[in-house]
């Protein structure tokens, strides 16, 4: 066996995840993330903001009007949450 | 939650941009829409110049000079920076004012009367203005207010008049309102707005006629657009747009009368740009400022942003760049060596000194001069996966606590992005992630506090999101693994062992049911404490005892082949070494792949044979399940016994299904125990 092959983990300094090495997982890691440490884990998860959706997002803050997420949406109605 | 505007053009994504304290709109069908944050609505923006020429007034004794002056009016929104946004002025009414100095006093109203109120709700003022008997230069005469006010009084003498202001310095005719466009962005103090999207209507024709009708699908600002109707070889030019439903071409349409004619309105010059005056980013004119860009690059503009202080303009596979010191027009344009473009303006991400984009040719980063490839190992999956005909949904967010840029686009069958090209900018490394919704927009956000976050929307479930959190939609307190009990239906699924989370908010509703048993995925409609309700059904209601997934991750980890020491030597790795942090819930499918393969090999197992430690092999199953909770009390080490097939060439898959558990993959590798799994093939 070739010491090409021993791969020992992912860490943020030798792993050459996606440069095509045969010892890499590879660029077709699914749903994961990096660690800085050089973990592989699931990427983030996704936790409620808004009962409404939008095919574009906009983001507006000034010192008077605070801060805001702007929804446009498909009924081509625009709205705004307040962050 | 505020509805800002409704009835607005969506059929594709409009683009935002924030300039001079207030956040624009575009979607190249309405006016731009404009909001500071404080108005209960956005406005158009913008002001339309007053549509007549002022009135003539009344004259009686009083300070106006001796001679003929010139008076007009504009409009002015005196909540806009520096309260000088303003309209073009009216006509010019040359008015004389003979034998004895007079004062003019103007009626004031809504219609009728000398001075017409603008009914823009961003006009709160109305300025007049006069030049000096005999002038051509205009100096402001006074101003008042858009509402109430019924008349105004022009008394000053040409000496008082011209200690004034000077209207020539907010440039006299440079207010048109913004036109049409699909791009806006700002630059050096200029807002830029250019491209053009090609829209699909069904539009009604009569032969020789001029006049072509829709159900209000046309745009009022599509005078000068192009339209072509069906695969005919004539494209007609849109002259004038009364309504939303009728449009006046030119020349009179050569066809047959057709009352559903297909059509399709495009712009004549779809790499033309606009600017603004500087500092005025309402303020357009049409005439001058204006410049058709990517010119010999057979491409055609999709982007636009500032970068270092000059302004880039991207087609899909090409770049120039504009540097100007005080006037666009006359600015260099320059080139930039390369085939790198991107999809769509959303494509682009300005972030930490650089800038970044992924087109046709792959992601690139851009600190200086021309653009970096950056995306080559991970071009040739991607390319496999994405439908590019869908490409006006691709867009990238960056989560700012990850440090992770994603670049979101639709896989092939898909209808909505739910896979995203995602780059470590502290690694330079790349994987692809996936949500079981579809994340169709995203944009940082900062809250009073200044945290930065990620929200992400989306569209077709209705929900925003923050770019956070342990399973997608479901509260910390629950797993998002449940199991289902008795009485369960293709719609109602009831719920044992556990309780779900429930309350506005912060209950399962927009989430992705995964049925384990049929592979199916539902949108939850809504949940108690003990049911889960569907927005549509299963095949069929799963068992009791069986496991469905919320808010689950799907996760997949796959290596490359590993073709050890050459293809000519065969190999038979007998087991892959996993390494992981030890944890406490979860489950693993492990596939694995022989000679470049694309599908799995089938897992043997007796009925008499015992299971390995920790997995479960399900007998000519394509994938081995390894619990991670059984493996909590050891180290996080397990071994997952292969096959007696001999291969030049191995590969797995390692798929994390279940929402439970927090993985955190150390190692994975083949794993050889003697020197006769290598080299030569043997017939034991």
């Amino acid at each position: 066996m070739s010491e090409a092959v021993k791969w020992s983990g992912l860490h943020d300094d030798v792993s050459d995840v996606a440069h095509g090495k045969n010892d890499s997982l590879g660029s077709a890691s699914r749903g994961m993330s990096f660690y800085v440490q050089g973990e592989l884990r699931r990427r983030p998860g996704l936790t409620f903001l808004a009962a409404h959706g939008g095919i574009a997002l906009g983001t507006f803050s000034s010192p008077v009007a605070g801060s805001w997420l702007i929804l446009f949406k498909t009924n081509g109605e625009l709205k705004s949450v307040a962050l | 939650m505020t509805t800002l505007k409704t009835g607005l053009k969506a059929d594709k994504p409009a683009i935002f941009s924030t300039i001079n304290g207030r956040i624009y709109c575009s979607n190249d069908f309405d006016r731009i829409q404009a909001w500071d944050g404080v108005w209960s609505a956005t406005r158009d923006a913008g002001m339309a110049a007053p549509a007549a020429v002022i009135g003539a007034g009344t004259q009686a004794a009083g300070n106006v000079t001796l001679g003929t002056h010139l008076i007009r009016y504009r409009y002015l929104d005196s909540t806009s920076p520096g309260g000088a946004y303003r309209s073009n002025p009216s006509t010019a009414l040359s008015t004389v004012i003979a034998t004895t100095t007079k004062q003019i006093t103007f009626s004031v109203g809504a219609a009728a009367t000398d001075i017409i109120r603008s009914t823009d709700t961003k006009c709160d003022t109305i300025q007049v203005e006069a030049t000096a008997a005999g002038g051509t230069d205009y100096y402001v005469v006074g101003t008042l207010a858009n509402a109430a006010v019924t008349s105004y009084v022009y008394n000053v003498s040409d000496t008082v008049l011209a200690a004034g202001e000077l209207t020539s310095i907010y440039d006299d005719f440079g207010h048109e309102q913004p036109p049409a466009g699909a791009i806006l962005t700002e630059c050096r103090n200029y807002a830029f707005l250019g491209g053009a999207h090609a829209r699909a209507v069904t539009v009604g024709v009569t032969s020789a006629g001029v006049t072509v009708t829709s159900a209000a699908a046309f745009s009022t600002l599509w005078v000068g657009r192009l339209i072509r109707i069906g695969s005919e070889t004539t494209q007609y030019s849109i002259t004038a747009a009364a309504s939303t439903s009728s449009v006046t071409i030119s020349p009179a349409y050569v066809g047959t009368t057709n009352a559903t004619a297909s059509a399709i309105v495009y712009a004549k010059n779809p790499n033309r740009i606009y600017w603004s005056k500087a500092g005025f980013p309402e303020s357009f004119k049409g005439a001058s400022r204006v410049r058709d860009v990517l010119n010999g690059r057979g491409d055609r503009l999709v982007a636009m942003t500032d970068f270092m202080g000059d302004l880039y303009l991207l087609g899909t596979r090409s770049i120039q760049r504009l540097v100007f010191v005080d006037d666009p027009l006359t600015g260099e344009l320059n080139t930039i060596a390369g085939e790198f473009g991107v999809w769509t303006q959303r494509c682009l991400y300005g972030l930490d000194g650089a800038l970044f984009g992924w087109g046709a040719n792959g992601a690139w980063m851009m600190t200086g001069g021309r653009p970096r490839w950056i995306s080559k190992p991970i071009d040739r999956t991607v390319a496999a996966l994405i439908d590019t005909t869908k490409s006006d949904q691709f867009h990238a967010t960056y989560d700012p606590k990850e440090k992770v840029l994603r670049w979101h686009f639709v896989a092939t069958g898909d209808a909505n992005p739910e896979f995203a090209l995602a780059y470590d900018l502290q690694g330079n490394r790349w994987c692809i992630d996936q949500w079981r919704q579809g994340i169709d927009a995203g944009v940082t956000v900062a809250n009073a506090n200044g945290t930065l976050r990620l929200a992400v929307a989306d569209s077709a479930n209705g929900r925003a999101w923050y770019g956070e959190g342990v399973t997608d939609g479901v509260p910390a307190g629950s797993t998002g693994d449940y199991t289902v009990g008795g009485s369960s239906t293709t719609t109602v699924i009831q719920i044992t062992g556990s309780s779900l989370p429930t309350g506005a908010g912060t209950d399962l509703t927009g989430t992705v049911l995964y049925d384990v048993t049929s592979a199916q995925e539902r949108l939850v409609a809504s949940n108690t404490v003990s049911a889960i309700t569907l927005s549509t059904a299963l095949s069929a209601a799963p068992a009791i005892g069986s496991s469905v997934y919320v808010g689950a991750i799907p996760c997949v980890v796959q290596s490359d082949w590993h073709v050890f020491d050459g293809q000519e030597e065969k190999t038979r790795p007998p087991a892959l070494w996993l390494k992981f942090v030890p944890q406490t819930a979860g489950t693993l499918r492990i596939e694995i792949y022989k000679d470049f393969s694309e599908t799995p090999l089938t897992w043997t197992r007796s009925a008499s044979e015992p299971n390995p430690k920790y997995a479960t092999i399900t007998n000519n199953g394509t994938f081995a399940t390894l619990s991670l909770t059984t493996t909590a009390t050891n180290d996080g080490f397990a071994v997952i016994p292969l096959f007696a097939d001999w291969g030049r060439a191995w590969k797995y898959k390692i798929t994390i299904l279940s929402p439970a558990g927090t993985l955190q993959l150390l190692d994975a590798q083949f794993a050889f125990e003697s020197k006769k799994d290598t080299g030569r093939e043997t017939t034991e």
